[in-house]
């Protein structure tokens, strides 16, 4: 047994060698850190660093689900991500599919490039566009609805139209780089398969529905596992930067991560922001685990573990 | 050895990932117990060996730093054989960045605090600062110790300890009012001295000016006036932003005062309301990315509400770009006695972790009470940055911008009796305005209330105000810019709401630190 290990080892080492890096940066930044989660249940001071100071109990945790807010967070966080993921499946899929059935090859790359460029803007900028476009005074837009003739319309005052703002941003900043991925996976479809449904005289959608999307189905399972795991947590710049301080847009945009900020900034607390971090990352964990059980029944082969 | 490094990797990558806040830590921040001091006077003290002492400021790093401090460090050098090597943590970054310096195990000797805003409370309660004794005061800092006055060493204690040098300066925490001189020219007015004055000449603004509105957006610009100043009221430090006041005019007057629970407090939100739908401040307030100098500066607003030193330098920052403008300032409550901010309001602290405690504080020592080195940080390089004039006077000077005078952070080791005031020959109007106030103001001077210098600390009830602190932005926020439909409707849910955080349970832990406060100092 020992002996075939060390086989296995030294034939797969070049492989192995190339592992190495991720292995080491997930082993640092996700295994090691997990023992800091006993900070959630620290009073922390500097002077004992973490493992030495005093033991708090669950009282982190109180100032989060004693706040009454909890739930309002909580549901607002899966909600909006919920949307984000399934809207983002969606439309990077078929942004994908559109791109590779494309047959000018400028025209692809130049709407690839296009669509790409969002994601290098920092919600900081699209924050003061989003500002520029919907101010009340001297937005783009109610300067448009009142040359017009018609009313202006209160964004900043309006909760409810925050909803699906914030999904068109979302949407539109992260579509080009999601859809690589997709089409990465396209790109990598047998070739052979394209000529076989040819020959069988098969149309395009045909082609899409019965190659393309099947043949997509375990990337697509995998990216959805992985976006599931940070389901409890919010995109904290996104909300933060778009947001701010405007608490009459709350009851419809806070998240778990706006409203810790929030609540801590003032005091700084280590321990409670540890504890909204853990809670965070254990409902992350058996949503995760509920929706691999899920695909498995479905399918096992496409399932995670 | 190995052991240690371990421990510390560990601790330095637990943090990257686990926590939602970009939290760091680290597991060995040194042990510090009191340094036992012989009371050795500073003259015998050793300072044979050299050393380099790190110092952390706020804010922003003039341009011209660099070379100032070059000088100054030719100076400690020589008397102390010691350097100063400084960072800034800026504005927008120092709330995150500074307790991140503690948890982080950082190598640095000084750093700027301040009670209230600048995380003097918070961070002696997680033990990052060293606690200054007496006799380590006396031993290494006698100027120091000479020039503070016991009042603001009072003023610094927390559970009777001190851990910082509070800076000695007199200082007003009153708001004052920039207008434009030449829109009240126009409408034939004289004087704004209060604030139906005030609302008189907002309303011609709006009446008669196209392009002009009368705040911009800073629709909490009139919170500290109208809802504190006219009911004498303070805030006290390290609560909750504004919710929790005493009234100053009283030194006999102990009791914590919870504004949102007051009848005051809803006059307040009506008028906020009735101004907002009149459009002194755009209905964008809360979303606005101006700060508060913007709009004026920039002339799309008609006046500006800050403390009398920053409206007076916007004013002339104003008047020289524009100089038809005629900016000037305004006190719209000239009867009201004004308070005097703690000495505590700046200060300088010592690393709790720092290896060079004694010539940290030595520095100190030398930045306070060394006319050199205290000309140098405050005003920059004579004949570059400013003139001086006699012994405690100056004017700016061409590279002035390269280094403001007061402008880098020099206000911890502020000292009245060394600290040159411009001189008004030939100044800017709004100066002499500025400094004519003041006067008054000095004049009018109450008896020190005793909670000036309080500082609650929230450890025990800190569940209860990080609530607080949301509920605050998310509901006394909109009220106090009157974006709100109904302001007694919002009020009463706003009032239900902090009952369910815990309000009462704070009130009363406030009031009895407060009450034990009082006790002590009799």
């Amino acid at each position: 047994m020992k002996g075939s290990f060390i086989k296995t080892l030294k034939k797969h080492k070049i492989l192995l060698l190339m592992l190495m890096p991720a292995t080491a940066y997930v082993l640092i930044f996700s295994y090691l850190p997990i023992a800091g989660i006993v900070l959630a249940f620290k009073n922390y001071n500097y002077a004992d660093g973490i493992f030495g100071s005093p033991w708090a109990g669950w009282d982190n945790f109180s100032f989060f689900f004693s706040s009454g807010q909890a739930f309002k967070v909580t549901r607002n966080t899966l909600v909006y991500n919920l949307l984000f993921i399934a809207i983002n499946l969606i439309m990077q899929v078929a942004v994908a599919v559109f791109l590779s059935e494309l047959k000018g090859k400028h025209y692809r790359k130049i709407s690839q490039s296009v669509m790409f460029l969002p994601y290098f803007i920092s919600w900081v900028i699209v924050s003061v566009i989003a500002f520029n476009f919907l101010s009340y005074d001297y937005g783009v837009i109610n300067r448009l609805l009142s040359s017009l003739g018609l009313g202006k319309m209160d964004f900043y005052q309006t909760p409810w139209v925050w909803f699906p703002i914030l999904i068109f941003f979302n949407t539109w900043k992260s579509l080009g780089y999601g859809s690589v991925m997709y089409l990465a996976a396209i790109m990598g479809i047998d070739t052979a398969t394209y000529e076989a449904a040819d020959i069988d005289g098969a149309n395009v959608f045909q082609r899409i529905f019965h190659v393309t999307l099947p043949a997509l189905m375990p990337t697509i399972v995998i990216l959805l596992l992985l976006s599931v795991g940070g389901i409890f947590k919010g995109n904290f710049d996104m909300f933060y930067q778009l947001i701010g301080s405007n608490g009459n847009l709350y009851d419809y945009t806070d998240v778990i991560d706006t409203f810790t900020f929030r609540a801590l900034i003032a005091n700084n607390d280590f321990g409670m922001a540890a504890a909204s971090g853990l809670y965070q990352s254990v409902f992350g964990l058996i949503a995760v685990l509920v929706t691999n059980f899920c695909v498995k029944k479905y399918d096992p082969d496409y399932a995670l573990f | 050895m190995k052991n240690k490094i371990v421990r510390r990797l560990l601790a330095g990558a637990m943090a990257a990932a686990m926590l939602t806040s970009v939290l760091s830590a680290c597991g060995d921040s040194a042990k510090t117990g009191g340094t036992a001091v012989s009371g050795a006077a500073a003259g015998k003290v050793d300072t044979s060996k050299e050393v380099k002492l790190k110092m952390y400021l706020l804010g922003d790093k003039p341009a011209d730093f660099d070379k100032v401090y070059e000088k100054i460090n030719v100076q400690l050098k020589k008397k102390i054989n010691a350097t100063v090597d400084v960072s800034f943590l800026s504005w927008a970054e120092h709330d995150q960045k500074y307790s991140l310096l503690f948890s982080s195990g950082e190598d640095f000797d000084l750093i700027f605090t301040a009670a209230g805003w600048a995380h003097y409370e918070t961070t002696a309660a997680k033990k990052g600062f060293y606690e200054l004794t007496d006799n380590f005061i006396s031993a290494y800092a006698p100027g120091v110790k000479k020039v503070v006055p016991q009042e603001a060493w009072e003023q610094a204690k927390i559970d009777g300890k001190i851990y910082m040098v509070p800076s000695y300066k007199v200082e007003f925490d009153q708001d004052v009012v920039a207008v434009r001189g030449d829109l009240m020219q126009k409408y034939g007015m004289k004087n704004i001295s209060s604030p139906a004055d005030l609302e008189n000449y907002f309303d011609k603004v709006l009446k008669n000016e196209k392009n002009i509105t009368p705040l911009g957006a800073q629709g909490t610009a009139l919170q500290y006036l109208y809802l504190l100043t006219r009911n004498s009221w303070k805030e006290i430090a390290g609560t909750p932003l504004t919710l929790f006041s005493y009234n100053f005019n009283d030194p006999k007057d102990t009791k914590v005062v919870s504004v949102a629970e007051t009848e005051q407090f809803r006059q307040y939100a009506k008028e906020m309301k009735a101004m907002q739908t009149k459009g002194y401040w755009s209905k964008d307030a809360l979303s606005t990315k101006d700060t508060r100098s913007d709009a004026f500066t920039q002339g799309k607003a008609a006046a500006m509400v800050w403390n009398v030193g920053s409206c007076a330098s916007y004013c002339e920052q104003a008047n020289k770009q524009h100089p038809e403008w005629k900016c000037t300032i305004y006190d719209i409550f000239p009867d009201k006695k004004k308070v005097v901010k703690p000495y505590t309001n700046n200060g300088i602290a010592i690393n709790a972790s720092s290896k060079n405690k004694e010539r940290a504080m030595m520095a100190i020592n030398e930045f306070m009470t060394d006319k050199t080195v205290y000309d140098l940080a405050a005003y920059g390089i004579e004949g570059v940055h400013y003139k001086a004039v006699g012994d405690n006077k100056y004017v700016t000077a061409g590279q002035a911008e390269r280094f403001p005078a007061d402008g880098a952070c020099n206000w911890g080791w502020n000292n009245d009796n060394l600290a040159r005031t411009y001189d008004l020959t030939n100044a800017d109007p709004v100066r002499i305005k500025a400094q004519e106030l003041t006067d008054v103001w000095k004049k009018n001077m109450i008896s020190p209330h005793p909670l000036n210098a309080f500082s609650f600390m929230e450890q025990n009830v800190k569940t209860q105000t990080s609530i607080i602190n949301t509920l605050i932005s998310q509901y006394m926020t909109p009220i106090c810019m009157g974006l709100v439909d109904d302001p007694d409707k919002a009020i009463d849910e706003f009032n239900t709401k902090l009952k369910q955080a815990g309000l009462d349970r704070v009130k009363q832990e406030i009031q009895s630190q407060v009450d034990q406060r009082i006790a002590k100092s009799k």
